[in-house]
């Protein structure tokens, strides 16, 4: 009995011992674990800043919280870092091609500059390549040197939106300054919105890159719906943007937007004859008398400088071809028939659903919805007329093609 | 030498579990080895230093609470001080708590000089760290082109992802046994390290 009462408390006396020791060890370990999980935390933002001594969460898509303003949806958080070397993003966009999240860090200096970039998921199905983050260091918020990667626009763009998103978020909260742009930067990204035929219906260059050396011409952009050119010229001290439409008619616009071709004849000539022999002229002569029943006679395209490639009388109405950037950025061909008043008699779409062997995925009653555009001119014309249920890429390009009809009947027949 | 390879590991297959869970990468079994030396050594001392007040009755449950304390707080150096490693093989570092191969090092270094018992474990801690080591190394180098986490450039198109699971454990370890034993039967790893162990003697 006394052995065991003995061995009871020996035991007992063990356990406290132990249960002792365990407390003391784990007070000992526990600041050094909670801090090698708070380093753990701030990993991704020390691949980017590793110099960093620490970081202020300043905004945390998770916590809800911010006290930070004009926070797009596709900042995750941000970070200061507390020694005063800058800033780091973390963001997430979907505007991808797949509409998967592609994931990267960024590290911007106090002054307002990218200092380093992280690709943390990328997946995409085509591959912007290695280099392409990389060269988004060193930009200010003016991304002055930076472009979309050919053939991998959608990818590049949402990197880009992306950025500028960041960049925006730490600007409108004081956080750094603004870079400023050059004439170059300002006139090339005002040509996507001034020339339909150099993007897409959401705003997404699809033109090819040139350069050339006129006296005043030295860079040009190729329309990949052959709808024309445009150039970046400059005029004594004045930079311009030039552009060309299919029947080599030029416009020119100063960084402000305004239209001041009759101010620079050289430009407007330069163009011209660097033109002359390159446009390439869309025959939809035979498509538009077929679908108007009668023969079309060409007519010249003057001051119209959308995704119109040609246009045609085809008795007392007016006949155009369009072409726009649809599903995988391929041009689509619309044919439309406007009478005197600007009513639509006639349209066609050469392919409304492109690839449709491969997607399969939408509801279409083609007679009835081109026969919904009868009727219609640009006051009753609604965006709800061309939408195509599960295909909203092709969608916007048949209601940017509609509107793009109705511009140029307005400039030439209205 | 000759007990370096032949070691518990690959003779009794002892912590099986253990060299099969944690040797994915160099990193988790170095996190391994060091949290096995730890417990081994600590509840070998202990063990060792309360010899003479330990009955008969209670030296089991001695035992059985001595280990347990020891590998909590191995876990608790380690993932302190190796973070990284502890991260890869934290969920199998508890099993050390059971483990045979430090149960049997802390029930006969509960019958040993504390010198002799701390000599032991660290003999037999060694014998482990040579096995897991190894297992680990390869395991890495030709599951997942790499070495402690850094790539190998030319490993890419020759890794063997299998190798990185369960499976690949065992059959790594099992490879290891074939190349250790060999034709002979197996031998328990007696004498300097299991005293008394149960290879056709009865133990205590």
């Amino acid at each position: 009995m006394e052995n065991k009462s003995n061995g009871i408390l020996k035991i007992s006396a063990l356990l406290v011992v132990s249960i002792a020791v365990m407390f003391v060890v784990n007070l000992l370990c526990a600041p050094i674990i909670e801090k090698n999980n708070a380093s753990s935390k701030f990993e991704p933002l020390l691949q980017v800043m590793p110099e960093a001594k620490d970081f202020e969460v300043l905004y945390d898509v998770a916590d809800g919280q911010s006290t930070l303003t004009d926070v797009s949806d596709k900042i995750v958080a941000v970070y200061k870092e507390t020694s005063g070397l800058g800033y780091v993003v973390l963001l997430s966009t979907t505007e991808g091609f797949t509409h998967e999240p592609i994931t990267f860090t960024l590290a911007f200096s106090n002054e307002g500059v990218i200092t380093n970039v992280a690709l943390t998921s990328y997946p995409e199905s085509r591959d912007f390549g290695k280099d392409y983050p990389a060269s988004y260091i060193g930009s200010d918020s003016a991304m002055a040197n930076v472009s979309l990667v050919a053939g991998v626009t959608y990818s590049s763009s949402a990197f880009k939106n992306a950025t500028s998103d960041a960049f925006n978020v730490l600007i409108a909260n004081d956080l750094i300054k603004a870079g400023q742009k050059g004439a170059d930067q300002i006139l090339t990204e005002l040509l996507p919105t001034v020339f339909g035929s150099m993007a897409t219906p959401t705003g997404v260059s699809q033109y090819e890159e040139f350069e050339l050396s006129t006296s005043t011409l030295y860079k040009g952009f190729k329309a990949l719906n052959d709808g024309g050119f445009a150039f970046l010229a400059k005029d004594g001290d004045t930079s311009v943007l030039a552009l060309v439409n299919t029947s080599n008619d030029v416009k020119l616009l100063d960084v402000e937007g305004n239209d001041v071709t009759d101010a620079h004849p050289t430009v407007v000539s330069e163009a011209k004859n660097y033109c002359a022999d390159k446009l390439v002229l869309t025959d939809g002569s035979k498509a538009i008398s077929k679908l108007a029943g009668s023969t079309a006679e060409q007519i010249s395209l003057n001051g119209v400088f959308n995704s119109v490639v040609s246009a045609y009388k085809v008795g007392n109405n007016y006949g155009f071809v369009v072409k726009t950037y649809g599903y995988g950025n391929e041009a689509m061909t619309s044919y439309f028939i406007i009478d005197n008043s600007g009513k639509i008699v006639k349209m066609k779409v050469a392919e409304i659903i492109l690839h449709s062997d491969f997607f399969d995925d939408y509801t279409l009653d083609e007679s009835s919805y081109l026969a919904g555009f009868a009727g219609l001119d640009n006051g009753s014309y609604t965006s709800e007329v061309s939408l195509i249920s599960g295909a909203t890429v092709s969608s916007n390009a048949i209601d940017m093609a509609a509107k793009a009809a109705f511009e140029a009947f307005a400039v030439i027949g209205g | 030498m000759c007990k370096l390879v032949k070691n518990p590991v690959v003779t009794l297959l002892l912590a099986a579990v253990l060299v099969v869970g944690c040797t994915a990468t160099l990193k988790g079994s170095i996190a391994l080895v060091v949290s096995l030396l730890i417990t081994l050594v600590l509840s070998a001392v202990v063990l060792s230093g309360l010899n003479k007040l330990l009955t008969k009755d209670i030296r089991l449950l001695a035992i059985i609470i001595v280990m347990v304390t020891s590998s909590t707080v191995a876990c608790l150096l380690v993932n302190s001080f190796l973070p990284a490693g502890y991260k890869l093989v934290s969920t199998y570092l508890a099993v050390l708590a059971v483990d045979l191969a430090v149960f049997v090092n802390a029930r006969n270094s509960s019958k040993l000089p504390v010198s002799e018992a701390l000599v032991n474990s660290f003999k037999l801690a060694i014998y482990y760290a040579v096995c897991i080591l190894v297992v680990g190394f390869v395991r890495e180098l030709l599951g997942s082109g790499s070495v402690y986490g850094y790539s190998l450039g030319f490993m890419e198109n020759i890794k063997i992802s299998l190798l990185q699971t369960s499976f690949g454990g065992y059959l790594l370890l099992a490879f290891a046994m074939a190349a250790v034993n060999g034709k002979q039967q197996s031998q328990c790893v007696c004498d300097e390290v299991f005293c008394g162990c149960s290879c056709g003697k009865e133990g205590e």
